[in-house]
């Protein structure tokens, strides 16, 4: 993430919100290689974090909300979604809420990955795939998903926590 | 990726508390006798929206102090073990919590309708799933 051009300063914007650059760098490189990419026909889906218009815009005004320091730092509007150093504010303000959440549920040491798993899945699932054995297919412990959603997330039936 | 830790220091400024390589990847260590795998009575749309929750408490009855949210699958006391409408359940961190009885179903993966959920003490001294 830092060879990007807005690397650095999506850096400085994340750590106000007390997120590091490795947890929001992994995120970066895992959904779309660092690269802002644009939404596909019938998706909001876009950005270097990959977010939807609902979460982006929950997520940045959650984390101006408690940093109102960054209005002045951010781009303003759904615009900010394809600025990467914008969004990469409302991606750690989710993996925030994701911490917060995965120790309500009772995961009281977050990894990396646990949050990774609430960002993709959410939170309920986020804390059931944080419990599970790294040999778990991804099938048994999305329980709900069909395998058309389960392909949806690039993930078989089979695909293990651990891949 | 389980390799990167996070130390949980105070609520969410743990992130910023650091990280190391795990040592070890999770796995069961044994299965955990008296508990079997449920799942939660919502729907997909509703397994997957933040913003619904379903609590679980300290005790069999809501006054008994809320403890924190129950994930999509619990380890539920087998033969289910309810009380006044709540049903005993294991949470991740080890306590016994209880959780409303209908809000539980039994484990079913629609993917994979085979697919097997094994409540199991964890190789890091906690129960989960195996």
């Amino acid at each position: 993430m830092l060879a990007q051009p807005w690397g650095t300063v999506a850096v400085a914007n994340t750590q106000v919100l007390g997120v590091n650059a490795s947890a929001i760098a992994a995120t970066c490189v895992l959904e779309s290689g660092c690269q802002n990419i644009a939404a596909a026909s019938g998706s909001t889906v876009s950005g270097a974090f990959q977010m939807t218009n609902a979460t982006y815009t929950s997520d940045i005004n959650a984390a101006l909300a408690g940093n109102p320091s960054l209005s002045s730092q951010i781009t303003p509007g759904l615009a900010g979604k394809m600025d990467p150093a914008t969004e990469a504010v409302a991606a750690a303000q989710d993996l925030k809420s994701a911490a917060t959440s995965l120790q309500s549920s009772g995961i009281s040491n977050p990894t990396v990955l646990d949050t990774r798993g609430y960002y993709n899945f959410g939170a309920r699932y986020g804390a059931t795939l944080a419990q599970a054995s790294d040999d778990q297919n991804m099938g048994s412990l999305l329980p709900t998903y069909s395998p058309s959603q389960l392909a949806a997330n690039g993930i078989t039936p089979t695909t293990t926590v651990g891949q | 990726m389980r390799r990167f830790t996070i130390y949980v220091c105070a609520g969410v400024l743990i992130i910023t508390c650091g990280q190391r390589m795990k040592a070890e990847r999770l796995h069961a260590v044994r299965p955990l006798a008296g508990y079997a795998c449920m799942m939660l009575n919502l729907t997909d749309a509703q397994m997957r929206d933040n913003s619904l929750v379903v609590p679980v408490y300290a005790g069999p009855s809501t006054t008994s102090g809320r403890v924190g949210n129950a994930s999509a699958i619990v380890i539920a006391k087998s033969p289910l073990h309810v009380v006044n409408g709540f049903a005993e359940m294991l949470f991740p961190n080890g306590a016994t919590v209880w959780i409303d009885a209908k809000m539980l179903r039994p484990y079913h993966s629609e993917s994979n309708p085979t697919a097997h959920c094994t409540p199991s003490l964890m190789s890091n001294g906690k129960p989960g799933l195996g």
